[in-house]
């Protein structure tokens, strides 16, 4: 009974082993993701306006300027929404104009220097000029007017047209209403606008900028600064705002990267809780190993003393031991990889991921291993190192 | 009897105490993980106004274009979770639903008349006026607007404790005006708080900061400038103003009914139906009928507010659970099998078969107890950590009191999670034990006394 528990302990500590390891691994692969963003010197403003006197145009045009002569500040632009978190505008576009192929994108409209703000590197092409930031219609969805320029990511690029080359100069759609068609002038190289996906979409990393005032009263600012000027410009900025337009007030400021590390908040803690439960159970799983190595050793130690006895070498009582447990050990693994690919069936319909690598269940079964022989090692010594004479004493 | 027993119990335990510790820590240890994971997914799971389950209805009408051959979305049978506005208008005429409200939410700047105050920006709810009385909202000061007021007889607000006390002061604020986005507003009531988790009428915000502010829905018109999500399915856009989406065929206004009998649910069903057919008719719905009055559990289930991730980690804390079983089941077998002589004697002495199983299951309850009891204090202390964690994450510590709600009752183990801690510690703890105290009990003595 005892050897068939602790088979059993194993084969489901292998079960979650293996589970947890990929589930870790992807988690952690969605949070170092590279954003193509210089996170580091990127800091956003949010302002809001108040009262019938304030106007959205003014004082976006006011404020760019005044931020982009702040000494230390390399680009300024305004911005619909805020990279690195969930509320980016979803829409659809394509390259034909019957909406053959279509994407689901993420759409910022910015103003001029938008590339330089973020820190994105451009590929192909060109960013859009200046003239051709037009205020956003307000309300209406993309804000993107015909023949307006536009500038795409080349994962974007690479789906609708086969290669950032072949993008440039081609007309994206914007919806199936005629004429909504926009020029694509620039592609860069990479935008991850979030972590990782949201829930039910996979395009993160396929984005539209669009030349545009963003409409109001919400008005938008990122900033880049100098490497090591981003805090100091940031309170300096926060202290000015409010006193250069009264007829606003700030809503809101933070650093790009406090904003990127948020919004990947919740993958990391998943990854610690998980990660946590892991080693709580192999350290559970070993103690039990550890058990029942001690209580054989324990209540066997006549018997070993009979074998030293007769002529058995401390190795191979050591060996004896450790054979023992390694027997329970492997036919825990063996139950242990069929319940791994039956449970991982089940996550990866459970969580949508694609199938378990194999890397992980051999990883596993390794680690099981190990962590067995390790656990059974201590009481083995101790039972090799009972004396012969043992065997002559009275129980 | 019971005496004796716990007598030889305790003198069992104290002759190996390292065993039993470890005993009471595997379980402890399992039965902590498991509470806490359980807790924080019947957070997120629970229905938090169950008791009005059957009665609230979620009103859904499939008024989508003919389907698009790429379609991508994860269910494509389910229709809109929002109504066009003028359907949503339409329907809220009808007299057949004991209660109904519309409702929409949009952030916007809060404030008073006070020009040197700095608005906050919080979330606001149009509604009218039965989502107060259907959802049993609890007032603190004054009361819901009237029938009149949903017609826009006058321009008042109802507010959260929080707001009320951010704005005027910890003091009854009705009759105090206050300005969002731009218009002024009286202060008609102050709601207690009130924190449903998940946000069931709102699944979108399900675990977001309250709202703050509930407005009569007639005002939509006059707040130009809040940002509905508006999404015309027609011409695959968005659009966010009222002023645009009013007229268009683009979706965005919730709206929920309370039907409190079968009868009142199929008559509403049937209207529901034949104003889907008038549309059909008049070739605005291309689809074929697929209208949906989901209760409070299907909706949730259907926005798929209970993270996956969180039914994961429940299974995982339970197959937990399950190794710290089969780990204590090991122990117990080799505990008293190392104490078998002295049962073997009591046999021999006279004692039954079952007074020895009975003597044995009397430790396993002792060493349950103790470990169930550490479990609980494990789970305190992890749901604490937890709720440590999700603030030094988020970054934002308590500028709102409601943030600070939904971390409290992600973490909070309330009477019913101790009621299943109990029970878990108890099953495991018989799980472990039953086998053991059993196979010890049907023992011949004179296996053991031989030996001596």
């Amino acid at each position: 009974m005892g050897p068939l528990l602790l088979a059993a302990q194993v084969a489901l500590s292998m079960v979650i082993l293996a589970n947890v390891a990929y589930v870790v691994s992807i988690r952690l692969e969605h949070t170092s993701r590279p954003t193509g963003l210089d996170l580091e010197n990127i800091f956003w403003i949010s302002s809001e306006g108040r009262g019938p006197s304030y106007s959205q145009q003014t004082t976006v045009q006011f404020d760019l300027e005044y931020l982009n002569l702040l000494p230390g500040v390399l680009a300024a632009c305004a911005a619909s929404s805020i990279p690195q978190t969930f509320d980016a505008q979803e829409t659809t576009v394509s390259g034909d104009a019957e909406f053959k192929e279509r994407r689901d994108v993420l759409l910022y409209q910015m103003t001029e220097r938008s590339i330089d703000t973020l820190g994105l590197r451009l590929v192909q092409g060109r960013a859009y000029l200046k003239d051709t930031v037009a205020p956003a219609p307000s309300g209406t969805d993309t804000g993107v007017l015909f023949g307006q320029e536009v500038v795409v990511t080349a994962a974007l690029a690479g789906k609708l047209f086969g290669s950032n080359e072949a993008a440039i100069g081609k007309s994206l759609y914007f919806s199936m209403a005629k004429g909504r068609s926009a020029v694509i002038v620039g592609v860069v190289e990479l935008m991850q606008a979030a972590p990782f996906f949201l829930p039910g979409t996979n395009f993160v990393n396929e984005i539209v900028l669009v030349p545009a005032v963003p409409s109001g009263p919400r008005a938008l600012y990122l900033v880049r600064t100098k490497p090591g000027f981003r805090d100091q410009i940031m309170s300096r900025v926060v202290k000015e705002f409010e006193s250069l337009q009264p007829d606003r007030y700030v809503n809101a400021v933070e650093s790009l990267a406090d904003t990127a590390s948020e919004a990947r908040a919740a993958d990391r803690a998943s990854a610690v809780v998980l990660a946590v439960l892991a080693s709580f159970v192999l350290s559970v799983t070993m103690l039990g190993l550890f058990g029942f190595a001690a209580f054989a050793v324990t209540s066997r130690t006549r018997e070993i003393g009979t074998r030293r006895a007769i002529g058995a070498t401390r190795t191979d009582i050591l060996k004896q031991f450790l054979m023992e447990n390694w027997l329970i050990t492997t036919a825990g693994v063996i139950v242990g990889s069929v319940l791994t690919l039956a449970f991982a069936l089940q996550l990866s319909m459970l969580l949508e991921l694609p199938r378990l690598p194999m890397v992980f269940l051999v990883g596993s079964m390794a680690l099981v291993w190990a962590a067995g022989l390790l656990a059974a090692l201590m009481p083995a010594l101790r039972g090799a190192h009972v004396p012969p004479a043992v065997a002559t004493r009275a129980a | 009897m019971l005496w004796h027993d716990l007598r030889i119990a305790f003198r069992s335990i104290r002759q190996n105490p390292f065993i039993a510790v470890l005993i009471v820590a595997v379980i402890a240890v399992g039965i902590g993980t498991s509470v806490v994971a359980i807790t924080l997914y019947h957070t997120k799971a629970g229905n938090p106004i169950w008791w009005k389950n059957d009665v609230l209805f979620r009103v859904m009408l499939d008024s989508r274009p003919a389907p698009h051959e790429a379609d991508v979305s994860q269910h494509p049978e389910y229709p809109p979770f929002t109504l066009i506005y003028r359907d949503a208008a339409a329907l809220y005429q009808s007299k057949i639903p004991a209660h109904s409200a519309l409702m929409l939410v949009a952030y916007g700047p809060v404030g008073t008349q006070n020009p040197a105050s700095r608005p906050l920006n919080r979330p606001g709810r149009l509604t009218t006026r039965d989502f107060f009385s259907m959802f049993d909202v609890p007032f603190l000061y004054g009361h819901a607007w009237s029938k009149s007021d949903d017609e826009g007889s006058s321009q008042v607000v109802v507010i959260s404790r929080y707001l009320s006390e951010r704005l005027f002061g910890a003091v009854n604020s009705v009759g105090q005006t206050l300005i969002f986005s731009g218009q002024t507003f009286k202060v008609i009531g102050v709601i207690d708080k009130w924190t449903p988790l998940p946000r069931f009428y709102d699944v979108g915000r399900a675990f977001m900061p309250s709202d703050d502010l509930f407005i009569p829905f007639h005002w939509v018109e006059s707040l130009s400038n809040l940002h509905f999500p508006g999404f015309c399915a027609r011409t695959q856009t968005s659009v966010t103003t009222f002023k645009e989406l009013a007229p268009s065929e683009c979706i965005f206004v919730g709206l929920w009914v309370e039907l409190s009998s079968t009868a009142q649910f199929r008559e509403y069903r049937q209207f529901l139906d034949n104003y889907a057919r008038e549309q059909q008719q008049a070739r605005r719905f291309e689809r074929p009928l697929n209208n949906r009055l989901a209760n409070v559990s299907t909706w949730l289930e259907m926005n798929d507010v209970v993270g996956s991730q969180s039914k994961f980690q429940v299974i995982l804390a339970l197959i937990f659970l399950a190794i710290c079983i089969l780990n204590t089941l090991g122990l117990l077998l080799a505990k008293f099998m190392s104490g078998a002589p002295l049962a073997g004697l009591r046999r021999a002495l006279g004692a039954t078969r079952g007074d020895v199983m009975r003597q044995h299951l009397v430790e396993v309850i002792v060493l349950g107890a103790v470990a169930g009891a550490v479990g609980i204090g494990l789970a305190i202390l992890g749901l604490r950590l937890v709720r440590i964690y999700f603030f030094w994450q988020s970054n934002k510590p308590g500028d709102s009191p409601e943030f600070a709600a939904v971390a409290q009752s992600l973490s909070h183990l309330d009477a019913r999670m101790i009621l299943i801690s109990v029970g878990l510690s108890l099953l495991a703890g018989l799980a472990a034990g039953i086998y053991p105290a059993w196979r010890i009990g049907r023992m011949a003595p004179a296996t053991f006394l031989k030996i001596q």
